[in-house]
């Protein structure tokens, strides 16, 4: 594509990206995902009472929503509500919030957020703006009343003026990086004050902060503009920017054990942000001791 | 309202605190950034930085234009005041 190796390597920061097959569809990387999680915690599957799917690449046209599709291919109790929830890289931590807030309303006591938007759906292969960046994952979060990580202090907002700057025309993604690079610059660092003052915490309080990997030229500047020299691991080199998954396959990858508490910010697509704190929980804290 | 236009200084200052790795010690003010090995990232976010500082909007169309020390003086000089 004519850009140089380092160049793509110490900015983009991507050396892999993954690609599902053109026969896989985005309820069978979600499937996979959950499967994952059922097959290390035996005995979970039959207690699923909701299911939320985060996506913008549905399976096929959108309907059924694509929640319904995994229900049926995970086998589901016909008692578990699901429903799908159209959002980009903010979508992980607001579909936290959403999850949990309609478990709470419910009396709920276990749920599972999905993310699955594999963007080779609607990349073309010779624009160097998107081709680089994104790879396709899917990851499955269990959420339960007596959970590991407390879901605290959250920040959400949209510079809807901007949409335009990510979207989708004639089937294929058009990028305006600039605009986006501008939009996490200015927008970024306030969202993440505002958290830590909500929560009356300090950035020293805080043991990690996973910022959506955009690029790793993006997590770097607001590394130093917020100055987290160390806190902000960019752990995607081998699988990209995964949209909604990034987030929670950054947890998985990065060893959280010593963390208590941890600060995750997604931005993106709308042109839309969302960041909470999670904190452990002092069962878990005492667990790892 | 007086309009605040950087000076070739000001502009190296942005530089220096945004990219580690460079020295502008030698960097001419019509010095084209692309030629003195600053890429199209690291000139995304000095433009940026002069957004923010300057309260003067830089669109895509005027990045070209933007592209040296010289060019972005000029630039804020001849641009609109932003409320």
């Amino acid at each position: 594509m004519g850009i140089a190796q380092h160049f793509v390597k110490k900015k983009i920061g991507y050396s892999w990206l993954t690609r599902k097959s053109t026969s896989e569809e985005t309820t069978d990387l979600a499937q996979a995902a959950v499967q994952k999680l059922f097959q290390k915690h035996e005995g979970l599957k039959k207690d699923v009472e909701c299911m939320a799917l985060v996506t913008q690449n549905p399976d096929g046209h959108g309907l059924p929503h694509s929640s319904a599709i995994l229900h049926y291919k995970l086998g589901l109790p016909q008692s578990c509500a699901v429903f799908d929830i159209s959002l980009g890289c903010s979508g992980y931590v607001q579909g936290l919030a959403i999850a949990r807030a309609f478990m709470e309303s419910q009396g709920f006591r276990t749920g599972l957020l999905v993310t699955s938007d594999p963007y080779s759906k609607i990349i073309d292969p010779d624009d160097r703006d998107t081709a680089l960046i994104f790879g396709d994952g899917a990851t499955a979060t269990w959420l339960s009343d007596i959970p590991v990580w407390h879901l605290g202090c959250t920040d959400f907002g949209i510079v809807s003026a901007k949409h335009q700057a990510l979207y989708v025309e004639n089937g294929k993604l058009t990028m305006k990086g600039r605009e986006i690079f501008n939009f996490a610059a200015a927008h970024i660092p306030q969202s993440i004050e505002t958290v830590l003052e909500k929560a009356r915490l300090s950035i020293n309080d805080v043991d990690l902060f996973l910022l959506h990997p955009g690029s790793r030229f993006i997590v770097e500047t607001l590394e130093k503009r917020l100055g987290l020299i160390g806190k902000t691991p960019f752990v995607s080199e081998e699988y990209g920017n995964t949209v909604s998954s990034s987030l929670p396959m950054i947890m998985a990858d990065v060893d959280l054990e010593d963390s208590d508490r941890i600060l995750l910010c997604g931005f993106g697509v709308g042109l839309s942000w969302a960041t909470c704190i999670l904190e452990k929980s002092n069962l878990h804290r005492c667990m790892n001791l | 309202m007086r309009k605040n236009v950087p000076t070739s200084e000001d502009i190296k200052n942005v530089i220096d605190s945004e990219i580690v790795d460079f020295n502008t010690s030698n960097l001419e003010e019509d010095h084209r950034f692309s030629d003195a090995g600053i890429d199209s990232l690291d000139h995304m976010d000095i433009l940026f930085v002069i957004q923010e500082k300057y309260s003067v909007s830089i669109p895509d169309d005027a990045i070209e234009k933007c592209s040296s020390i010289a060019g972005i003086i000029s630039y804020i000089q001849d641009a609109p005041i932003e409320e």
